[in-house]
């Protein structure tokens, strides 16, 4: 996976030993021998442990080279939590048919073959884009309606994603409603503020009574009438090979939800700091929503769209404000890999970005109120 | 200069030193990072002390309006501690998030009544509003350098 930053080559040593063997049980049962050739590291990912492998896979046919990726969840818990590898394998599974995926090869929970939870997935070539660079990325510069246009489709691949025949439910979160669903990730984003120790800050205060906010406010709809939601929609989550998507990755936020949800993540402000008329950094909004209902023959609902933007800039402005966050981001620092280690240093960050989130919802939560729903 | 303007000036240079010296390539990544902190902090300093005051004005008006909405449903708010007339600026920005954390709790609990809902929709006014008078130092921070990885 291209334009992850800055790749940095690993000793393919003993640690890597059982893992060979267990790819050859799971991914290459007729394989006589199979066996890790190099292993890189590239950096820029959130907080799982990346790792590129070569592996040579020996048969009766001679012997072939095999390029894979193996996310493996960190030492220490980071904002991505709780790292449940079977839930991605159990989607990717699922979606082959649907959507574009990487193909699974094999996971495990086993500490005794890969140290930590783990899965393997074929190599998919691509450029994912971080939003923070995606102005800079020339396929963007002279594509980038065709890029929004790609992604309304890979949306509507999504919600018409038959979660019930493909038995995923179980792995999509809290069995419930929208209104339920709402409830149990407002509850589990914050109940690291339950007993804050420290000294409370203004957008903790703001983001526990948005909290309270969403949980009154959701509409209800029925669990039989959700659809999968990715929860994390974005450039830098999408492989491209030119302005085709080649694959969907992070599953781990994958939940049912309101088919509105993961269109109000794609709006979140925070994702278009620099270009506020751009959703996603990508379409305007009469573009969005033209795509959008050519691409799932349904309307767009403002009213709910605005909901779950707000519902979104709460899940981001809640996770960055949380309390331990500096603490924790030390640890992750102290135990992690050269993932975190390019990501995060032990100098800290200035608490800037938590004012600006709260500065970029307030007015949206105002509109919503007011029954502007025009307002993104 | 005073003893006030000193700090953010004397940021300002220890980012540009530490942004100009040559370092290892390991050192480097953590040093750009201090001197990235440096210069964000300078170009608060100036607007640090009008912040806090604007901030402390409009969380005292928030927390006047909401005890006068609960006084007017009969209601008798829960007791919170800190000094929210504390003279050190500072202290009494923390007791008044404090107080408006204490409210705000106990009108979730009784979310139904509709003075409750009326309370809540003013915390949440102050705080933006609150926000908004930092947001002008959180501007000049920014105004360093590419905010986008915010």
């Amino acid at each position: 996976m291209n334009g992850k930053e800055m790749t940095s080559w690993a000793e393919v040593g003993e640690e890597y030993t059982a893992l060979a063997s267990y790819l050859q049980d799971r991914a290459f049962p007729d394989a006589h021998d199979v066996h890790i050739d190099d292993v890189s590291r590239p950096a820029g990912g959130q907080s799982w442990e990346i790792f590129l492998l070569t592996v040579s896979v020996t048969g009766n046919d001679g012997s072939e080279h095999h390029r894979m990726v193996v996310k493996r969840a960190p030492g220490a818990i980071g904002p991505l939590g709780p790292y449940d590898v079977a839930k991605e394998a159990a989607l990717l599974n699922a979606l082959s048919e649907v959507v574009p995926t990487p193909r699974l090869l094999a996971w495990s929970t086993d500490p005794a073959i890969f140290e930590r939870p783990f899965i393997a997935m074929d190599f998919v070539e691509g450029e994912a884009v971080d939003l923070y660079r995606v102005e800079q990325w020339p396929t963007w510069q002279t594509n980038r309606r065709d890029l929004g246009c790609q992604l309304m489709r890979t949306l509507g691949h999504i919600q018409r994603f038959d979660w019930r025949e493909a038995g995923v439910a179980d792995v999509l979160g809290p069995r419930g409603s929208a209104t339920e669903r709402v409830s149990s990730m407002v509850e589990w984003y914050l109940s690291s503020y339950r007993n804050l120790t420290g000294t409370l800050t203004a957008p903790q205060l703001f983001w526990k009574e948005v909290g309270a906010w969403l949980c009154d406010n959701a509409e209800e709809v029925a669990e039989e009438d959700l659809v999968l939601t990715h929860g994390d929609l974005r450039f830098g989550n999408l492989l491209w090979q030119g302005t085709k998507v080649a694959a969907v990755l992070d599953w781990e936020r994958a939940s049912l939800g309101d088919r509105m949800s993961d269109l109000g993540f794609f709006c979140v402000p925070m994702a278009r700091r620099h270009r506020p008329e751009l959703m996603g950094m990508a379409l305007e909004m009469e573009e969005l929503a033209a795509h959008y209902e050519a691409a799932t023959s349904r309307p767009v609902d403002r009213r709910r769209l605005q909901f779950y933007m707000i519902f979104w800039q709460f899940v981001e402005g809640s996770l960055g404000s949380r309390p331990n966050r500096e603490r924790d981001q030390m640890e992750m620092v102290r135990q992690g890999g050269v993932e975190v280690r390019n990501r995060y240093t032990r100098v800290g960050k200035l608490p800037l970005g938590p004012n600006l989130h709260v500065r970029q919802i307030a007015p949206v939560i105002d509109a919503y109120e007011e029954g502007r729903h025009d307002v993104v | 200069m005073t003893l006030y303007d000193a700090p953010g000036e004397l940021l300002g240079r220890v980012s540009e030193v530490v942004s100009s010296a040559v370092y290892s390539s390991q050192e480097h990544r953590e040093l750009e990072e201090a001197a990235l902190v440096a210069r964000r902090v300078a170009a608060m300093w100036p607007h640090v002390f009008n912040s806090l005051t604007q901030e402390n004005e409009i969380l005292t008006s928030t927390l006047t309006s909401v005890c006068r909405t609960i006084d007017d449903a009969g209601a008798a708010p829960p007791e919170w501690s800190g000094n929210v007339k504390a003279s050190d600026p500072l202290e009494r920005y923390h007791a008044l998030l404090e107080a408006l954390n204490c409210l705000t709790a106990w009108l979730q609990n009784i979310r139904r009544e509709p003075w409750a809902r009326q309370a809540r929709q003013i915390v949440r006014h102050g705080l933006a509003a609150s926000a908004e008078a930092q947001g002008v130092m959180v501007e000049a921070a920014f105004g360093t350098t590419d905010s986008r990885k915010q």
